[in-house]
């Protein structure tokens, strides 16, 4: 009795699903054609409503509302199947109605579930078992599945509505090819595409297998730029997607190159105070804080060449060996593992094994390997670079006259130098505004690098390229005139070489001295140019020599070496320092005016309120939309209540 | 008077009920078929078209059920009867009732009789109703005292007299007929009493076809005489093998939601129940359906009670256990329009699906 009761209930449930998706499908053909009226209703409703030009909007409005409408009808039809879904007995009774069977596979399914069987139910399970074999193969052809013509042509009624022309928007116009003056500057940007070329060439420091994808980007931006020269009926996307793909090939090619040697990761605090406390490491201390590879190279080899036989004195590798032990002694496991600290521990171990050659040969061999790993930095950054160049460019062909949001936007990280860091000349790169094209009149823009597009009269920037004389002075001429004493208060960093750094309009002058628009490398120290008569524009600007050997105690730095230090500004300094917010896109300005003076014997609060002030000053300048702006006034508003309430 | 059936005959038939297997059952419902087949059309033989009439009382007949024919005199009711009890083996016997019919006619009485020694004694001098099958013709013209004798015996299958109870003979029915026109001097039945009966047939006039050939077999010299098809004991062990045949819960429950339709007030029943129906079918009422489907699913050559044997079983068992209200008989409703929309009006076991 169990295998009939098995097989009829089994029956009875495989029917039972039959019959409610035909009872579905039944009450879908039934109420469809309403239902998808009123979505063809909703869809030419909105239609209406949106009017003319309104075909996007009320296409995807419109649409949304039928799929609303026709979604939540088949929800509620299946909602109300389930408050009142067909039962097993039901299920078997409609289909032993539906061949005829008199109700015996309905009694058959019910006796089936009896305990105990009468004779006379047992003959009618043997009868009912015939007439299922018989009747369960046509079990489909019995409770057929039924898609009605109602249930098929309203949803493809409203489907065809849905996307007739009514809803949908005409295609965009054909976008016109580049006009005369776009091409010119498509052909300028192929030029500068083969100096990108000669600077990809001369990118030091990287792997054969860096060297091969670079050899390939190399050849894609010569093919690019061909490819340019000969474009007629082109547009500006043909020539952005051209651009950007160089753009993205380039960031490939450097997240390939990644960190090189793979342990970059910095010496502890402790262990760079440690060499920064003894007068021979402390340099090379203060260039492995600042990250500056080169110089933290030359350091290196400084102290390798003094522990040279030949200039080796007994005093000096003693004190070199105890810094080295001290360092190591504060030196974490991470510090161990590092590159550097891996060189220091040998050199460590020499200096105990009392081999202070060996220990000047690790230090020698450290420097190569901090100048490789900072070669391949340089190289990075320089790829990143022509990235935010080419889409730059890219713009620039599409709309000159680009705003300056989006200039702040093409804000580099790498534009800046750290402290101490090393200049990084790029090709191309522009020595000052550009006049004639006029993009960077505006004195609020954060000084940046991009490519040049030269047009008549203008400079072409690039250092190896002769300057044009006369340029850089009619610059200097339009820009609003500086404040009198208050010069120089855009002036760059002046650990930048003046081949590099953007000037500044009203910033009263460079260092080397603005009109000739040349000479790089010797723009580190106080810059005195002065600005077409306008005041004493006298920009201060950090020495470039970093931190390393300046702190008061430990008398690194010999008379009349090292680094230069920070000069004083005896008017009253201003200074701007735009510094990668390494968070995209962003400039921020250090504002220190000649209220500062004088703070050690002033009101702290006073000088506060003070640079609050300056501070917003600064804020009126920036390019910051309007909500934002009235954000950063209630920050300072509120900073003011708080320092005013101070007793 | 006919004699009393043979009692040992009964016995071998309840021996013979014995639970049958299932092979044995299916033999048994083959041979029911055939004998069903044979009776009828014997009876067929004898009595003109009435084809339905003679089925549903054969129907009857077999599920152990009283008949109560309904018709104008002179349509072969008594003849039918005196055919069926020929052709079933029994013997009949026919009660014409009168308003001056006494209790003790139809039972028997006790009398003073004396035998051969000379003592003399009361015995009990049994009435046509010991018989197998016993016609009371026009039931509603005997008083309701008589009726009401009659009656207990048709339930109680005995006779209880001087204090002795007499057993009937079995196979019992009683086949009564009453005649719708004739109302003046009549006793109609009660509803309790009616509800004894199994099915209230209603005897059709005959169509021309048939008065012609009614015309020719009963204006003959010599009539045919019918042959006996079965006996007694076949016949109850039929009646028994019946009492096999399933029902399932489904279709029961409709039965018995029919049943509750039928009562006026039932969230089941029609319109024209609760307009017209006074009171509606008893329990009684859902047996006779049920045995009567057994019937004719049998018949039909089905193991199992359909639908459809339930359905042409209702008209006859509970068109005479409904009982119209005052508007229901003055718009002359008949009870089958009503039964018909009961069974229109319940939900089959499948119900929407």
């Amino acid at each position: 009795m169990a295998q009939s009761t098995l097989r009829f209930q089994a029956v009875a449930r495989r029917v039972k699903r039959r019959l409610t998706v035909v009872r579905y499908a039944r009450r879908l053909a039934a109420s469809g054609p309403w239902v998808f009226g009123s979505a063809a209703a909703v869809l030419v409703l909105v239609r209406l409503l949106a009017g003319p030009g309104g075909g996007e909007l009320s296409g995807t409005l419109g649409v949304g509302l039928a799929a609303a409408v026709i979604a939540g009808w088949l929800g509620a039809t299946a909602v109300a199947l389930c408050r009142r879904p067909i039962s097993e007995r039901q299920a078997v009774a409609a289909w032993g109605r539906r061949i005829g069977d008199h109700e015996a596979l309905l009694s058959a399914w019910a006796y089936e579930q009896l305990d105990r069987l009468t004779p006379g139910q047992r003959l009618h399970l043997q009868r009912a078992e015939a007439l299922l074999d018989e009747h369960l193969p046509r079990l489909a052809s019995a409770v057929p599945v039924r898609v009605g013509y109602n249930a098929i042509v309203p949803p493809l009624v409203v489907t065809a509505l849905a996307w007739s022309a009514l809803f949908i928007p005409p295609p965009p116009p054909a976008e016109p090819p580049l006009d005369r003056f776009a091409l010119e500057r498509v052909a300028q940007v192929s030029h500068h595409l083969d100096d990108h070329q000669q600077m990809l060439d001369r990118l030091a420091g990287l792997d054969p297998e860096d060297r091969e994808q670079l050899e390939e980007l190399d050849e894609q931006i010569k093919r690019t730029a061909e490819h340019m020269r000969s474009l007629k009926d082109a547009s500006a996307s043909d020539v952005l997607r051209e651009l950007e793909a160089l753009a993205r090939a380039a960031e490939a090619l450097r997240e390939a190159m990644g960190d090189g040697d793979g342990d970059g990761e910095p010496l502890s605090q402790a262990m760079i105070e440690e060499l920064e406390k003894h007068a021979d490491t402390a340099d090379f201390g203060a260039a492995l804080r600042s990250e500056n590879h080169e110089r933290a190279a030359e350091e290196s080899e400084r102290i390798g060449e003094d522990l040279d036989p030949a200039n080796r004195t007994r005093e000096q590798a003693r004190r070199i060996a105890r810094a080295v032990d001290r360092a190591m002694e504060v030196a974490s496991e991470q510090d161990r593992a590092s590159m550097v600290g891996r060189q220091l521990d040998a050199a460590d171990a020499d200096f105990k094994a009392d081999a202070p050659d060996a220990a000047g040969e690790r230090f020698a061999e450290l420097a190569d390997q901090l100048r490789r790993r900072g070669e391949r930095e340089q190289a990075r950054r320089r790829l990143d670079e022509l990235a935010a160049e080419l889409r730059e460019s890219g713009q620039h062909v599409v709309n000159r006259q680009a705003g300056a949001t989006r200039q702040l936007a093409q804000t580099r990280p790498g534009n800046t130098r750290s402290l101490g860091g090393e200049p990084m000349p790029m090709p191309g790169q522009r020595q000052g505004d550009d006049a004639a094209g006029g993009e960077s009149a505006d004195p609020q823009e954060t000084p940046r690098r991009r490519m040049p597009l030269p047009t008549p009269g203008d400079r072409g920037g690039d250092e190896d390229r002769p300057p044009v004389p006369g340029t850089a002075s009619a610059r200097r001429a339009t820009g609003p005139p500086p404040e009198p004493g208050a010069a120089g208060r855009f002036a760059e960093r002046s650990d930048r070489p003046a081949a590099e750094g953007p000037p500044v309009p009203g910033a009263g002058g460079r260092p080397q001295g603005a009109g000739e628009g040349e000479g790089a490398g010797e723009g580190e120290g106080m810059a005195a140019g002065a600005g077409e008569g306008e005041g004493a524009g006298i920009a201060a600007a950090q020495a470039g020599g970093g931190v390393g050997g300046h702190e008061a105690g430990s008398g690194s730095a010999a008379l009349g070496e090292g680094d230069p230090a920070e000069r004083i500004d005896a008017a009253g300094a201003s200074a701007v320092a735009v510094s990668p917010s390494g968070q995209g896109p962003a400039a921020t300005r250090e504002i220190q005016g000649r209220e500062q003076r004088g703070a050690a014997g002033g009101d702290p609060r006073q000088l506060a309120l003070e640079q609050l002030r300056a501070q917003e000053e600064a804020l009126a300048d920036e390019p910051l939309p309007l909500s934002r702006r009235q954000q950063v006034r209630r920050y300072f508003t509120l900073l003011r209540s708080e320092l005013e309430s101070t007793p | 008077m006919n004699p009393p059936p043979d009692t040992s005959s009964v016995a071998d038939a309840q021996r013979a009920d014995q639970s049958p297997d299932v092979t044995e059952l299916a033999g048994q419902m083959e041979q029911f078929r055939d004998c069903f087949a044979r009776v009828r059309e014997e009876v067929g033989r004898s009595i003109v078209g009435h084809r339905p009439l003679i089925t549903d009382t054969l129907v009857a007949i077999f599920s152990q059920g009283h008949v109560l024919f309904e018709s104008v005199p002179g349509l072969g009711k008594t003849y039918l009867v005196r055919v069926l009890s020929r052709v079933l083996g029994l013997s009949g016997g026919r009660i014409q009732c009168t308003p001056d019919l006494m209790p003790a006619d139809i039972l028997g009485t006790h009398i003073l009789g004396e035998d051969d020694a000379g003592h003399r004694s009361f015995r009990f001098e049994q009435g046509p109703v010991f018989h197998n099958v016993v016609l009371v013709d026009e039931v509603n013209r005997a008083t309701p005292k008589t009726q009401a004798a009659l009656l207990e015996a048709m339930q109680e299958r005995a006779v209880t007299a001087g204090g002795r109870r007499f057993a009937l003979p079995e196979p019992f029915f009683v086949l009564a007929t009453q005649n719708p026109l004739e109302m003046e001097g009549t006793y109609p039945l009660p509803e309790a009493q009616l509800d004894r009966f199994f099915f209230k047939l209603k005897v059709p006039f005959p169509s021309a076809d048939e008065l012609v050939e009614i015309s020719r077999q009963t204006t003959t010299f010599t009539q045919r005489e019918p042959e006996a098809v079965l006996d007694g004991p076949e016949l109850i062990a039929m009646q028994r093998m019946l009492t096999h045949v399933p029902l399932a819960d489904p279709l029961a429950h409709y039965a018995a939601a029919v049943i509750l339709a039928t009562h006026p007030g039932n969230r089941l029943g029609p319109d024209p129940v609760n307009r017209y129906v006074l009171y509606g079918a008893s329990p009684r009422g859902l047996q006779a359906m049920i045995r009567a489907a057994r019937v004719h699913c049998v018949l039909d050559g089905r193991t199992t009670v359909s639908l459809d044997d339930l359905k042409a079983a209702a008209r006859p068992a509970l068109r005479h256990r409904l009982v119209l209200n005052f508007e229901g008989q003055a718009e002359r409703i008949d009870v089958d329009d009503v039964v018909g929309r009961v069974l229109d009006h319940v939900p089959a076991p499948a119900g929407e699906a």
